[in-house]
């Protein structure tokens, strides 16, 4: 149970040392995972095998953040099962083997860029960032509130899932969990909901109008700028090489 | 003479669904006075608070320092009123606690340094000021409501709304919560279920119920007369 809410707690934790890549802008490192994601996307599936030069920038990045390999390369891999079903769906349907690895080759890569972002900035910084690259203010509102209270709402999941084993045990059927789950569900969302109202008067007291002011703008260095100019030319060419077949 | 921090006369509520939650409140606060807000759950005294900072709005007259609230004047008497919320998880919203208690003055135009300036001033009266770059939802209990207070006390209200301040909050906490109210100058009200908090920071109580205000007076025949302690 402590463990699902000190998962994304750890993320923080990581975000919060200190490397090279932790120490840029921001804005200049989502702009080059976003450049990076493009040259993912855009690598033609003719085989898994080249995803190999496209993941070269992003191994030197694994390296350069300090953080630890194997949680990282671990924790990426949550997304697998999505297209894992999607890629044999495809190949049961087409037969396409290839499309079916290129699918997850390229998800896991792309989940492991973001997870790699989200571990070497924290989300006040990164907020910060999207802004500054011009994001609507209310968007970046939102999104801020959504992670806020998503860490709420997994808390409050976790003290129902609490009191529930505390007075079943965890014993019953599958099907009885299943209701049982559903029924909670409904609860957390009611009770979302609530806490939604209750931020929101918070807001409103507290002067907010409807228009989010930013407290610090972020600012971008020269060595930003070399940076996101190293990581776009690494993405391009491994996109090129990737191309070419080799 | 000076106004009344708060004046309402024939206060109605009624929510959507139909409940009425409050039937008819006559109520004052005078400038620089602490009161207790005693009664049971469901009888209205969370409805009327949020009231008297024009977060709902019922029929009846509201005056805060003497301004009557209306639509017109609903950014003024927001200025002039700091609500503490019971769960200090609906007040901290942003993403770090600096960032938090700034919300307020950034958003009332006091500009961008001078906010940092009133939120790391206050934080650091209320001895939390090693937790400015903290996620809100990493401290304790008695961390966020600090948190909280500081994110209200930064935009200098003239006059404070605590609803149930000492939930979640141990013996300690409690004893320096109120410690801290009472060194503030302002007038507060303090809806609470606890009589030994009340005692310590209010002279005077009202007592809820059923949407009205049942009785009032000092703080110990009030909660005398209302059986309002553990027996």
């Amino acid at each position: 149970m402590r463990d699902r809410a000190g998962k994304s707690l750890r993320i923080e934790e990581w975000a919060r040392r200190d490397s090279f890549l932790h120490r840029r802008d921001a804005r200049s490192k989502v702009l080059a995972v976003l450049v990076f994601l493009v040259a993912v996307s855009s690598t033609p599936p003719a085989s898994p095998a080249v995803f190999v030069p496209i993941a070269l920038p992003l191994a030197a990045g694994l390296l350069a953040s300090g953080l630890p390999l194997g949680e990282l390369l671990l924790r990426a891999s949550i997304i697998l099962p999505f297209p894992l079903f999607f890629g044999l769906v495809g190949w049961l349907e087409n037969g396409n083997a290839q499309f079916a690895g290129a699918l997850v080759a390229r998800s896991y890569i792309s989940a492991l860029a973001v997870l790699l972002l989200a571990g070497v900035t924290p989300m006040a910084e990164l907020f910060r960032g999207l802004r500054g690259l011009g994001l609507p203010a209310v968007m970046v509102m939102v999104l801020q509130s959504l992670v806020r209270y998503l860490q709420v709402i997994v808390d409050h999941g976790m003290r129902m899932r609490r009191a529930a084993l505390c007075r079943d045990g965890g014993a019953g059927s599958r099907e009885s969990l299943w209701r049982r789950a559903s029924g909670a569900l409904a609860v957390l969302f009611g009770r979302s909901y609530a806490r939604a109202e209750g931020v929101h008067r918070a807001m409103i007291a507290r002067g907010f109008r409807g228009d989010y002011v930013p407290l610090r703008p972020a600012r971008i260095t020269p060595l930003d700028w070399v940076f996101l100019a190293v990581a776009a030319m690494a993405a391009g060419g491994a996109r090129y090489l990737a191309g070419v077949g080799l | 003479m000076k106004k009344p921090a708060i004046a309402v006369r024939g206060l109605r509520y009624s929510y959507p669904d139909g409940t009425v939650a409050v039937r008819g409140v006559d109520f004052q606060l005078e400038a620089g006075e602490s009161v207790a807000l005693l009664g049971a759950n469901g009888s209205g005294k969370t409805t009327f608070l949020l009231h008297l900072a024009g977060l709902l709005r019922g029929d009846g007259e509201i005056r805060i320092g003497g301004v009557e609230l209306r639509e017109e004047t609903l950014g003024e008497i927001r200025r002039a009123v700091g609500y503490v919320f019971q769960d200090a998880d609906d007040q901290l919203f942003m993403p770090t606690v600096l960032e938090d208690v700034a919300f307020g003055p950034l958003h009332r135009g006091d500009g961008v340094e001078e906010s940092i300036r009133k939120a790391k001033e206050i934080l650091v009266k209320l001895g939390i000021g090693h937790l400015e770059s903290r996620a809100p939802y990493h401290l304790s209990a008695g961390e966020k409501k600090r948190a909280s207070l500081a994110g209200v006390l930064v935009m200098s209200p003239e006059v404070l709304i605590f609803d149930e301040p000492t939930t979640f909050l141990d013996p300690p906490g409690q004893n320096e919560l109120a410690k801290l109210l009472n060194q503030l100058p302002q007038a507060k009200l303090i809806a609470t279920h606890d009589v030994y908090f009340a005692r310590k920071v209010a002279k005077r109580a009202v007592f809820f119920a059923e949407g009205r205000i049942a009785g009032e007076g000092p703080v110990e025949t009030v909660a005398d007369r209302f059986h309002w302690r553990l027996s």
